[in-house]
């Protein structure tokens, strides 16, 4: 008895002083609602203009207002943006924004279908002041995105160019491509492996086909699949992706057929490992350390599995070439590797080793690129300059740049 | 602690160890640790694969079983959006029947060709004409009235832009004319262009009341056009043209160098983390 009579008297303060609280709050809100009830309701936000927003896929409406002229007063606490496909069954909540917005884009907008909305000021106690509903439009996808007008004229510069490289190397005119170190090294790794008896490992990559990389890497494949299928070494290319896996398979059978050794193609050589990037790292150094390549090539996207690669590649005594345009990973193939493709170097290894026409011009067409880039980044420096002290006005400035 | 933490604990314990044992030479703990990871990897992401892609994007709603809540019609474009797809997929296996597996080759095609041109559009965007935008940026600024200038910044940053337009002009202009005459040759270029720099920037005051020059900006346009000179595969890397790849290639391997050393600590970050598991797993008989 004794141990329960003071929880029951904790439990009876606790209760009053509940009450007690409850009590207070409400009288506080009380006396905070007086001044509110006192105020007018809020005028409400006028000139609700409604828009299909431009260069997109539908399902979009812009939507702008004129401000409540409570607004500058500070009791607007929100505007409410209300949807509706017809005004007499009452409008859904679309969106938000604080108060001082004039403006919101509503992305859920049904599409080719005619919507009309409303726009509330709210105050802190929820209060809404609704505007006029306003005129209808709807939502309507474009074709064509007007924004990136500068993207089209960029793509034609630079297919114009591929198109004229590659014509003219098709003509038998002599394109030429400087020198790259680590790519005339790979037919004395092929000659290495091939007095050595032992295999070639060409490892490329982690990623998809869908990286740019990835690609290169394939096309890489196909030439130094020529150069073992003529020397008759062998090469494993272990990979991390069933699509890449077979995709590099029709491309080293391939190879393989055109320099006319069909029969010593073996397809168990170009397998799949696992997409698990450093189960599939144990599997190639296991590979590494018990087949002791000669030569090993690593070709396209790596990500951090690209040091312990590189690392068991140069232990078992390998030649290492590495070619990548992960730029955080360039610099462990840099220390670890003997010669390292970096970033668009790789692009142009397929054109370099090959000397295929398409290949040969689609670099070229890069470098002509890259001289517009040029020229334009040292035009827009000096302009941006000029127009930065001064010296000339900034309407000068052309917004071709500009994009959204 | 449960004893089935314990075991699982102690299982990845044992394995950590394994492959460790890499590190002295290949041996049979580290091929069981190997074939184990890969093999359950390999298990692993087929299950992901089908439960991730095949069953919700061609199984479900070509057999027309729910999916998210709403049952494809069919014939309708839900449908055969579904069903086109499936069905490349499946072409892929012709590689097993010799007699067609050159129809193989048509899944693969529309999947690269495919990718390669939905890629145009948004790397010219990002990759090309959004760094141009963001290189453009202006190599001095006037101080706008009431603008407060740090005085040591200012100079700061006016010296750098000037050893930065010496250097330039060294690599570009001098190093192959004066290259065997050493360091004496090289300071004195230097000093030379940084006197031509500095009347640069008196000019450039004179006519504006007061500039600043960013050193920032200036780094920036230098790297990227060496940068792009390296890159330009076109010409021989001789005069100019060589003198500014080789500007870049002191750009690429600064970057490169700040970002092995960033990684490396990131590296060691992850091997203290592992040495971290062990120690707590010593620490769990303790307790």
């Amino acid at each position: 008895m004794r141990a329960r009579t003071p929880a029951g008297f904790v439990v009876g303060v606790l209760s009053i002083s509940a009450l007690f609280l409850c009590s207070a709050a409400l009288a506080q809100e009380e006396i905070e609602a007086a001044p509110a009830d006192s105020l007018p309701p809020l005028s409400p936000p006028t000139s609700v203009m409604i828009s299909d927003t431009p260069n997109d896929r539908g399902f979009s409406i812009n939507v702008t207002w004129a401000l409540s002229s409570d607004d500058e007063a500070g009791r607007v606490t929100s505007y409410r943006i209300y949807r509706t496909s017809d005004p007499d069954t009452g409008f859904a909540f679309a969106g938000r924004v604080s108060p001082g917005d004039t403006e919101y884009r509503d992305g859920d907008a049904p599409e080719g279908e005619l919507v009309y909305y409303r726009v509330s000021a709210t105050d802190d106690v929820g209060a809404e002041s609704p505007s006029e509903t306003s005129a209808p439009t709807q939502a309507v996808p474009q074709w064509f995105n007007k924004e990136r007008i500068n993207v089209l004229i960029a793509v034609f510069i630079f297919v114009a160019a591929i198109v004229y490289f590659v014509v003219s190397a098709r003509r038998g005119k002599d394109l030429f491509i400087r020198r790259l170190a680590g790519l005339d090294e790979v037919d004395n790794a092929v000659g290495r492996a091939t007095e050595m008896g032992k295999p070639i490992l060409y490892i490329s990559g982690l990623s998809t086909v869908s990286d740019v990389a990835t690609i290169a890497a394939i096309n890489i494949l196909g030439e130094v699949a020529k150069k073992t299928a003529e020397y008759n070494t062998r090469l494993i290319v272990p990979c991390a992706d069933p699509i890449v896996m077979a995709v590099e398979q029709e491309v080293v059978k391939e190879a393989y057929a055109k320099v006319g050794r069909p029969d010593s193609y073996n397809e168990d050589d170009v397998f799949y490992l696992t997409r698990s990037q450093f189960a599939y790292v144990a599997g190639v150094n296991g590979i590494m350390v018990r087949q002791r390549p000669a030569t090993i090539l690593y070709m396209g996207m790596f990500f951090a599995e690209s040091l312990v690669l590189a690392e068991t590649g140069a232990s078992v005594g390998a030649i290492q070439i590495a070619g990548t345009d992960a730029v955080t990973q360039l610099p462990f193939f840099i220390t670890a590797c003997d010669y390292t493709l970096i970033g668009e170097e790789l692009y142009a290894a397929s054109a370099y080793l090959s000397r295929e026409p398409v290949l040969l011009g689609g670099l070229k067409g890069q470098d002509t690129l890259k001289m517009v880039i040029a020229i334009t980044i040292i035009l827009t420096t000096i302009v941006a300059t000029l127009v930065a002290v001064n010296a000339i006005g900034a309407d000068f400035m052309t917004p071709l740049l500009i994009t959204q | 602690m449960e004893f089935s933490t314990l075991i699982w604990t102690t299982i990845g314990v044992i394995l950590t160890l394994c492959v460790y044992s890499f590190l002295y030479k290949d041996n049979p703990f580290y091929k069981f640790a190997e074939h184990l990871v890969v093999g359950a990897s390999a298990g692993y992401y087929l299950v992901i694969y089908y439960y991730n892609f095949i069953d919700p994007n061609v199984v479900r709603p070509v057999f027309q079983l729910e999916h998210g809540g709403q049952a494809i019609a069919l014939g309708g474009f839900e449908w055969w959006m579904a069903l086109i797809p499936g069905l490349l997929g499946l072409l892929l296996y012709a590689r097993f029947f010799p007699k067609i597996a050159w129809v193989g080759r048509w899944p693969l095609g529309i999947y690269v060709g495919g990718y390669a041109g939905l890629g145009i559009s948004p790397v010219m965007q990002a990759r090309v004409i959004d760094q141009m935008r963001a290189a453009s940026s202006p190599l001095a600024s006037i101080v706008g009235p009431g603008e407060v200038v740090d005085p040591f910044a200012a100079v700061t940053n006016t010296a750098l832009g000037f050893v930065i337009f010496a250097v330039m002009t060294y690599f570009l202009l001098a190093k192959r004319h004066l290259g065997s005459r050493g360091i004496a040759a090289m300071i004195g270029v230097i000093a030379a262009s940084a006197v031509v720099g500095y009347g640069g920037y008196v000019v450039l005051t004179a006519l504006s009341a007061a500039n600043v020059v960013s050193t920032t900006s200036i780094l920036l346009v230098v790297g990227l056009l060496g940068t792009l000179a390296y890159f330009f595969f076109s010409l021989r890397h001789t005069g100019l043209l060589g003198g500014l790849a080789r500007i870049g290639i002191v750009f690429l391997m600064v970057g490169f160098g700040a970002s092995f050393g960033y990684t490396v600590m990131s590296r060691i970050s992850l091997l203290i983390g592992r040495v971290g598991f062990l120690i707590d797993w010593i620490g769990m008989f303790s307790s």
